[in-house]
């Protein structure tokens, strides 16, 4: 997606590493930083690079994969470890070579891996791991707990869940790519205004209100408004863009994500 | 991530906000926000799902000059219209005094010159395109490059496009049966040619002046789909096209789709026409939104098959059959004027009630009436009176075989047998009568069988040449009768009960053969043994609720009893107990649920009343939710998904209690069975205990058809069986139940 930014650099690639490491400092989980394709490319070698892309798309998209065991009865300390441990294997073991280049989704590729983990190795991984042992990725499941708990719709079956939280999960990363880049451009209290009006009716916006806030034009307001709206299409559909093989499939993840929504 | 300000509702979609929402904000609307859609709208507009419509905005038209200079040939008189992909102009060729529509195809390098790899496909897609020469579809006369442009000079069609035409709201189904079969007639054309129009939509369905209808644009799609890629037209990533119209695989497999693709979108045009509504989602089928023939429905549902292979396969097909109805419908109106004759001899009528809820069929019966029966057997009496008495000596079994069949074969048959029978063989002709002298009888036997041919001739010109005229039609306006008749006396009926009657759909079906073969059956039995005409109808009190009617039906008149809450116990009986399939229960309700974590809502079941209950969509997704508002609404059961399993899902506080049973129990259970199997202890089935529910959970290896006895709170008992899971979806399951009667 060849996105014109108003006010970061139009390369989407650059801009998603910048945002990263601006994202790590503040302490935000980074979400799904590279593409999923890029990571694809490297799974013959195990590059530095590629581990380094696999884990930090690990961290980022470990909610939903929390939420989808905490939904199959686990305790919140056997969710943990579980996850954990599924992510220390994923990371060590090569588990991507049996994955589709052409069709994979970053998406359905972590649930099936997970399932399978669970199906085979969790019993014997977590009486061996709890407790110590390798390298852990740094979860912080009170978070996640709370965002589990939070769930309103406790009763989904857990794929569903799962792909709930993903959905969440990716427009919570969109919004605070956005607030981080308004906010840089010192533009917090802006976007904190105008952000409501993202799921507002066109028509039912009040472009005076918006103009005497923010002390301008109603014009200007229109503007802000129109912008914040294609800005926030633009992160979205690129950050959905990097869980997928190919960019052109986004479109139709979209419509998955949106099904995935409708409860 | 939650510093929101509380929003309770969104502002947009109206759903309620849920405590995870990010930024307090609807993460629908966020995602659908973000789905752009492409279509020839310029600017922002709101497409499905609530989604923004967005279109980047087109490269702007050539101004008539440039294109005047571009084109010395022709006038330029102005802008017809532009699209994302190119302008339309109104030209003049003065030579040959004609107007014509010149499409500029705004598709040129920034140097302001043709891009050859694009000019190559279009000239070779344009000489196709220019080979369809058919009345329905717009000639293309020329096609070229000018200034870098690529263009099509086309027929002018003076008229409407179709989406100008439903702006003004949907259309009267008449016109729409009549503009569907144009639009199929050039689909089939152009598919025989091996040609797909791919973005088959109102905008492309010109209407002129004179009522014809013009399909334009055939493969243009294709063009810009094939150049999307090469050269970021549209964004790179958009598919070509327009998505509310657009197949299932067109969406998915662009480049693999065939004719069939058309098919779906003339489903969705058709669709549209007949309600001015996209069938977005789970869909209504159009009779359940606007008051037409539900035989349309199939039809449109047929076309719009998600799978290529179920829908219908030719363009001519979908003709065949709206053509039909469209006679039908022409019929209907000419009874309605009084010009309609219809011969009452030969008619036969088999009627069909259905109940539609949310495009599914709930219960479904058949019926019949053969009204040349009871013709017959009078015409029979009558004969036999008169034979009688004018001493021509026809008994009355005689009288019957000749009365009784008045089919063309069967007289002929009998004529044919008279004819050659000598006289003094001829055994009707044997009793004795006094006025029948040995001398005369040669005369007797010449009158009787010109009498019989005349007979024959009559019966055979009035019930076989009527019917032949109008072989797919019988009696179209019986059929108005008996509908009308159907939907006032059930609407009568509620009314004292006080109920209120919407959306009941009533068809008869003209289908002879399947009559007749009714017919036979009911015969043997004798005429009063009619069986009784089950009907589920869609019936809304005050809410969303489907209700048993049984009925029955006598050469045209109704016999019918109600279901409703205050019938319940005491049903009003007109149908002979034979009528109940086994001595002990009420009739079988079938209904398909779904899971109530299904998106596209769930259902409960009350056993008490036989409703079919909706959860409303803006209900609280908690399990707290659904499980208040069905004891609200004293339901007994939803169907639900428990770790991946089938459950059955009851408020502990309406009791409901369930008993796997044997599966053959369905058929004929004693209700000793029943209340054995309620007594004991519950087994084959895990019961998960919550203090506000019970849920009831098959084995994962459960295979239907599963058999359950039940028994309410009340104390209504009966059978609940699980014909089917999945189905329609995934999530639903097919189920049906019959309560127990008290013995009259």
């Amino acid at each position: 997606m060849s996105a014109t930014t108003p006010m970061t650099t139009s390369d989407p690639s650059t801009a998603n590493w910048n945002r990263d490491s601006a994202a790590e400092g503040s302490g935000l989980a980074g979400f799904l930083p590279t593409r999923w394709s890029v990571v694809l490319t490297a799974q013959d070698g195990n590059s530095p690079q590629s581990r380094e892309a696999l884990e930090t798309l690990c961290r980022a998209s470990w909610h939903p994969l929390y939420a989808y065991v905490r939904r199959l009865g686990h305790t919140p300390d056997d969710a943990k470890d579980l996850t954990q441990e599924f992510f220390r294997r994923l990371l060590e073991k090569d588990w991507l070579a049996g994955v589709d280049r052409q069709k994979g989704r970053f998406r359905t590729f972590l649930l099936v891996a997970l399932k399978r983990f669970l199906a085979n190795e969790w019993k014997r991984a977590a009486r061996r791991k709890r407790g110590g042992g390798a390298a852990h990725l740094p979860l912080d499941t009170a978070i996640a707990e709370r965002c589990y708990q939070a769930e309103p719709a406790q009763r989904l079956p857990a794929d569903r869940l799962y792909e709930r939280r993903w959905a969440l999960t990716l427009l919570e990363r969109t919004m605070d790519l956005l607030r981080d880049e308004y906010g840089r451009a010192g533009k917090a209290a802006e976007f904190q205004l105008l952000k409501r009006f993202l799921t507002a009716d066109k028509s039912a916006i009040a472009y005076a209100g918006i103009a005497r806030d923010l002390d301008t034009t109603e014009g200007a307001a229109r503007v802000a408004v129109h912008r914040l709206r294609r800005r926030f299409r633009e992160v979205f559909r690129e950050e959905t863009a990097q869980t997928m093989a190919a960019a052109e499939d986004v479109e139709d993840e979209l419509r998955h994500l949106l099904l995935a929504l409708a409860e | 991530m939650n510093e929101n300000s509380p929003t309770p509702k969104c502002p947009r979609c109206g759903a309620p906000a849920t405590a995870d929402a990010p930024d307090g904000l609807c993460p629908r609307c966020l995602v659908a926000l973000s789905l752009a859609t492409q279509t020839d709208v310029i600017g922002e507009d709101v497409g499905a799902h609530g989604t923004e419509v967005v279109k980047p905005a087109p490269p702007p038209a050539p101004p008539l000059e440039e294109i005047a200079k571009l084109f010395p040939h022709l006038e330029i008189l102005g802008l017809l219209g532009q699209g994302g992909m190119g302008a339309v102009y109104k030209a003049r060729q003065p030579k040959l005094d004609r107007l014509v529509a010149l499409k500029v195809l705004l598709r040129r390098r920034d140097d302001g010159t043709a891009d050859p790899a694009f000019g190559e496909r279009f000239a070779r897609e344009a000489r196709a395109l220019a080979r369809l020469n058919h009345p329905a579809i717009v000639a293309v006369y020329e096609y070229g490059e000018a200034g870098g442009y690529p263009f099509l000079l086309m027929e002018y069609v003076d008229g409407l496009t179709l989406r100008q035409r439903l702006r003004r709201g949907k259309l009267p189904a008449e016109q729409a049966l009549a503009i569907v079969p144009k639009i199929c007639e050039a689909l089939q054309f152009a598919h025989q040619r091996g040609i797909v129009h791919r973005d088959v939509k109102p905008e492309n369905i010109l209407l002129d002046k004179d009522g014809q209808v013009k399909m334009a644009d055939f493969g243009i799609a294709k063009i810009l789909a094939s150049d999307a890629q090469d050269l970021s037209l549209t964004g790179g990533r958009d598919v070509v096209g327009t998505p509310h119209y657009m197949a299932p695989e067109q969406v998915e497999h662009p480049r693999q789709v065939d004719h069939r693709a058309d098919i779906y979108s003339l489903g969705v045009l058709f669709y549209e026409m007949l309600t001015g509504e996209l069938p977005l989602g789970k869909f209504a089928p159009p009779s359940k939104i606007v008051r037409v023939d539900v035989r349309l429905d199939e039809i449109v549902l047929h076309a719009l098959e998600k799978e290529p292979e179920r829908r219908y396969q030719h363009a001519s097909e979908v003709k065949t059959d709206v053509e039909g109805l469209a006679a039908a419908h022409r019929d209907r109106r000419g009874a309605a004027t009084g010009s309609g004759r219809r011969s009452r001899a030969g008619m036969g009528l088999s009627g069909v009630l259905v109940g539609t809820r949310n495009g599914l069929r709930a219960v479904h019966w058949v019926g019949v009436v053969r009204e040349w029966a009871l013709i017959s057997a009078l015409a029979a009496l009558g004969f036999f009176l008169v034979s009688q008495v004018s001493g021509l000596g026809f008994g009355f079994p005689e009288s019957c075989v000749l009365m009784l069949f008045p089919t063309t074969a069967g007289l002929g048959i009998w004529v044919l047998w008279a004819w050659l029978t000598p006289a003094d063989k001829l055994r009707l002709l044997d009793a004795p009568s006094p006025r029948a002298h040995a001398g005369s009888r040669r005369l007797v036997h010449a009158a009787a069988v010109a009498l019989l041919g005349i007979v024959v001739a009559l019966l055979a010109l009035s019930a076989y040449w009527p019917s032949r005229a109008k072989q797919p039609q019988v009696g179209a306006d019986a059929v108005v009768r008996v509908e009308d008749k159907l939907r006032e006396a059930i609407q009568q009926r509620l009314a004292e009960d006080g109920w209120r009657l919407e959306g009941l759909n009533v068809s008869v079906t003209p289908d002879l053969k399947r009559a007749e073969c009714r017919w036979r059956k009911i015969w043997r039995n004798g005429l009063r043994q009619e069986p009784p005409l089950h009907a589920a109808i869609h019936i809304e009190p005050e809410g969303d609720g489907l209700w048993l009617v049984r009925g029955q039906y006598e050469f045209e008149s109704l016999r019918f009893s109600v279901s409703t809450p205050a019938a319940l116990g005491a049903e009003r009986e007109d149908v002979p107990p034979s009528a109940t399939p086994a001595a002990s229960f009420g009739l079988v309700a079938e209904v398909t649920l779904n899971d109530m974590d299904d998106y596209r809502g769930g259902e409960a079941l009350d056993f008490d009343s036989g409703k079919l209950l909706d959860l409303p969509k803006d209900i609280e997704r908690t399990t707290n939710g659904p499980l208040q508002w069905i004891k609200d609404n004293s339901a007994d059961v939803l169907l639900d998904h428990v770790g991946g399993r089938w459950g059955l899902l009851t408020p502990a506080s309406n009791e409901l209690k369930l008993a796997l049973l044997p599966e053959e129990k369905w058929e004929m259970p004693t209700e000793r069975d029943l209340s054995q199997a309620l007594a004991a202890e519950p087994s084959g089935m895990e019961i998960k205990q919550h203090p506000s529910w019970t849920v009831y959970v098959l084995p994962t290896n459960a295979q239907p058809p599963l058999t359950f006895a039940f028994q309410t709170a009340t104390g209504t008992r009966g059978l609940l069986q699980i014909t089917r899971f999945g189905g329609e979806n995934p999530n639903c399951a097919r189920l049906r139940y019959k309560r127990t009667q008290a013995p009259r």
